[in-house]
């Protein structure tokens, strides 16, 4: 009987993912390593590794989660697990990253299908690597790894190691100096340990956080009540216990995929701020913020405590400190109602390194993201303009 | 064994268990390209074996200075000096370091074959050329060309030495060259000396954001700024010499910046023929200086002018101006917190040739023509004359908030931008005066002194 219903569940999947999974390989467990110890292959971590059969296998004591709006990183698909010791739990924080103990395990890999290449928004059609409570992926034969992001709170704080995949695809090496990958006719660039600092440190001690792990990044409150969001789960695994009532928590924007602006036009303008704003704090608000690495710009875009800055600081009618040729010859990070008049939008469109924004994790223009902050800009009235300015100079 | 450990000084993944260690040295191998025998890998040999096997699997590593490189910046620790050999090395990626007590040293800053050049002309990632974070570093000897963005970035941190590097973009003055040569910003006991910066789009040598400064023999040629203080407390600017850039040395503040700019000195500098077109992308805060300018401060307080030798610069010798003419885009939403004018400012013993002849900008060549004629030239100092109402006392400043013009014969011209120049003047009664004099910056041994 119970093999008629596996056989059955086979069928099922089967129609929906492209391959049958049998779970024959022992289960693992994630491994603990000490800063002066960290393993060479990311398979010794057993948080995410090939099983003897070829098929990629997460530890039992992983937990997959997403984040409503994610960074984007060149349209690659991402897999996102953590893993806390037995016994511990994470404390709540409202705005920053949920506090997670000594022992905590975060991985993120980045992967895409050779199908989908060149690589486009299309690409995040693909289903998910892991069935919901899988440990062993269905993924096809065209899944092609890139690199796997281990974040590690030890003793002495978070430490980041990225970790290169091999091209068969068999193991992943720690490559503390990151990498440069092609998929196809395009770069793709694994950031070195340093490079990770630069986003995910703050502060003058550059003390690395997560940038993920936050309430509203996690929460989600439109979706069918049958999936939990991914802090609910945590919960459910008994990793956090929330000090507030979950209703009271204000999720970001689920990334919505809109195709351009003639269908963001649809949308009201509450909606289109919401979602922008959502955007702008998951790709630039881990610098650019009163304590990140940006701050040189007093350029805010995360979104938690816009109250607390003047709009300016938010890039409303602000001019740049050191943006260089970064400006594109505009005068303000954001020129209301004018997206092709704003530094902001330009930096988004911009390839070239020294002028385009973020200046790290992506080599391509993210059109849908860029469509919809210049359909923010663009519903956005007032002017910058410097009346009764002295004509000393030109 | 004839394998050469990667990376001597600072090994790159210290272990005590000889297991991993084997694993790491064949993982380091396979990093470097040499052929291995997958099986290696996964065997759990001894550190000797795995040498040996890595010894026999080749004859030699070869180890790009880029990737060599990148490997000891990412495992740098106090006390490293990481030598970067002579030669011209093309580097795809921004090389980022967040370490404490580091020097990076090159085997010297010139374009001959001993020299150390990091060409980013190839560059594919990264918005800077050298991106650092940290403190008690030290970079010296070596070049960075051709950057696509910044070419030496330092932040979040003290004790911080910058000393005989050249940042040049080599294709000369283009608005599409990197904003910064020399790029420390958020520093503390900072000495930037015997540089060479050619060819930024915005400024050469640019120190934002610093306390405790000295800048000294410094050569900047072909920005648009040459050398640039900005939001910087305490800052000594010496013996440099900066010549055709569009500005020569400027003193700024700029709103919005918790940090706010004031005591530097500016002595005993070459200042001359600044005339270079502007060529800052519109927008940034240089795009409002006009080709011509020799030392400009804006809206900076306790100021000291003195003893350079500032010649040829076409606009006027030394520009003393307020936000509010710096043509800066949103000039006017200033916060309230933000002192837009300049105030005890201190020019004096400077030796000025003639300037001034041709002012960069078409209002102020106007304003020249209507004052001293077709031919004539402003006076080595030009000021917009604005002040703050809300200071003045019985229509002047404070003694100790003057501007002072105490140099031998030189005028200054108040422009008198505020009211378009109608009251524009070249009187000198309210500034014939002297300020208490700045102390010097002691750096102590930072400085060798």
């Amino acid at each position: 009987m119970i093999k008629t219903i596996s056989s059955l569940l086979c069928i099922v999947l089967l129609s929906g993912v492209a391959a049958c999974v049998q779970n024959s390989a022992p289960e693992l467990q994630v491994q603990r390593f000490s800063a002066d110890n960290y393993p060479t292959l990311l398979s010794e971590w057993q948080v995410l590794q090939k099983n003897p059969e070829g098929q990629l296998q997460r530890a039992s004591d992983t937990l997959i989660y997403d984040l409503n709006t994610p960074l984007f990183a060149d349209y690659t698909l991402k897999l996102r697990t953590i893993s806390l010791p037995a016994g511990t739990k994470a404390n709540y924080s409202e705005h920053g990253s949920l506090d997670f103990p000594v022992g905590t395990v975060i991985s993120k890999t980045f992967y895409y299908d050779t199908r989908d290449v060149p690589l486009s928004q299309a690409a995040s059609a693909r289903p998910a690597l892991f069935t919901p409570d899988a440990t062993t992926s269905a993924a096809p034969d065209s899944i092609r790894l890139l690199e796997t992001r281990v974040l590690i709170r030890d003793t002495s704080g978070w430490q980041a190691l990225p970790y290169v995949w091999d091209d068969d695809q068999r193991d992943a090496k720690l490559s503390i100096t990151g990498a440069l990958k092609t998929i196809g006719e395009n770069i793709y660039v694994v950031p070195s340990k340093d490079e990770c600092a630069s986003c995910h440190a703050v502060g003058r001690e550059k003390v690395l956080h997560p940038i993920g792990p936050k309430a509203r990044h996690l929460h989600r409150t439109n979706q069918a009540q049958t999936t939990p969001s991914s802090l609910q789960a945590l919960v459910a695994r008994g990793w956090l216990t929330l000090p507030v009532a979950i209703d009271t928590i204000r999720p970001n924007a689920v990334w919505a995929n809109h195709t351009g602006r003639a269908e963001l036009s649809a949308e009201d303008d509450a909606t289109i701020e919401h979602h922008a704003r959502s955007y702008l704090d998951a790709n630039c608000g881990h610098c650019h913020n009163p304590q990140g690495s940006a701050d040189t710009s007093q350029l805010f875009l995360d979104y938690t405590s816009e109250s607390s800055y003047g709009s300016r600081n938010w890039g409303l009618c602000k001019p740049p400190i050191a943006a260089g040729k970064g400006t594109g010859g505009n005068l303000f990070s954001i020129m209301p109602g004018m997206p092709d008049q704003s530094i902001l939008t330009y930096r988004m469109r911009s390839t070239d390194p020294g002028a385009m924004m973020p200046e790290a994790g992506r080599t391509r223009v993210h059109t849908e993201g860029v469509a919809l902050v210049e359909e923010w800009i663009s519903r956005q009235s007032g002017t910058c303009d410097a009346q009764g300015s002295i004509a000393f100079g030109s | 064994m004839t394998v050469v450990p990667f990376n001597e000084q600072t090994p790159s993944v210290q272990n005590t268990r000889s297991g991993h260690r084997a694993l790491r040295l064949c993982a380091l191998s396979c990093l470097l390209g040499t052929t291995l025998i997958l099986g290696a890998c996964g065997d759990s040999t001894t550190a000797t074996d795995a040498a040996n096997n890595t010894a026999d699997s080749t004859t030699q590593v070869e180890v790009s200075v880029e990737e060599r490189l990148r490997q000891q910046l990412a495992t740098a620790k106090a006390g490293d000096i990481i030598n970067i050999p002579a030669g011209t090395h093309s580097i795809a990626r921004s090389l980022v370091m967040n370490a404490n007590g580091v020097t990076i040293r090159g085997a010297g800053s010139g374009r001959g074959e001993n020299d150390t050049v990091l060409s980013f002309k190839n560059q594919l990632v990264g918005a800077e050329g050298l991106l650092l974070a940290g403190s008690d570093l030290t970079v010296e000897n070596l070049a960075i060309e051709d950057a696509k963005g910044d070419g030496l970035k330092i932040t979040d941190g003290s004790n911080i030495i910058i000393r005989s590097v050249r940042a040049e973009w080599t294709n000369g003055p283009d608005t599409k060259n990197g904003a910064y040569g020399i790029y420390p910003v958020q520093t503390e006991n900072l000495l930037v000396e015997d540089n060479v910066a050619i060819g930024a789009s915005d400024a050469g040598i640019y120190v934002g954001q610093s306390k405790n400064i000295v800048v000294r023999n410094n050569i900047a040629r072909d920005n648009v700024a040459g050398i640039e203080i900005e939001n910087s407390t305490n800052a000594d600017v010496y013996d440099n010499l900066t010549e055709n850039n569009t500005g020569g040395i400027l003193v700024f503040n700029m709103p919005d910046i918790p940090l706010k700019g004031t005591r530097t000195r500016v002595y005993n500098n070459d200042v001359r023929t600044n005339n270079l077109a502007n060529f800052a992308a519109p927008g940034t805060p240089v795009a409002g200086v006009p080709a011509g300018t020799g030392v400009i401060v804006n809206s900076n307080d306790e100021v000291e002018i003195f003893d350079n030798r500032i010649s040829g610069n076409a606009t006027a010798n030394v520009i003393i101006s307020s936000y509010f003419s710096a043509n800066y885009s949103g000039r006017l939403k200033v916060a309230p917190e933000f002192d837009p004018y300049p105030e005890s400012i201190y020019v004096y013993g400077n030796t000025f040739a003639p300037g001034g002849n041709k002012p960069g900008f078409p209002e102020l060549d106007a304003l020249r023509v209507a004052v001293f004629g077709a031919d004539g030239s402003f006076p080595d100092v030009l000021w917009d004359g604005a002040l703050n109402p809300e200071i003045l006392t019985d229509g002047v400043l404070t003694a100790n908030q003057r501007i002072c013009i105490n140099n031998g014969d030189a005028q200054m011209l108040n422009a008198d931008s505020l009211n378009g120049g109608a009251g524009a003047n070249m009187n000198m009664d309210s500034h014939r005066c002297d300020l208490p004099k700045l102390p010097p910056i002691d750096l102590g041994a930072l400085a060798g002194g």
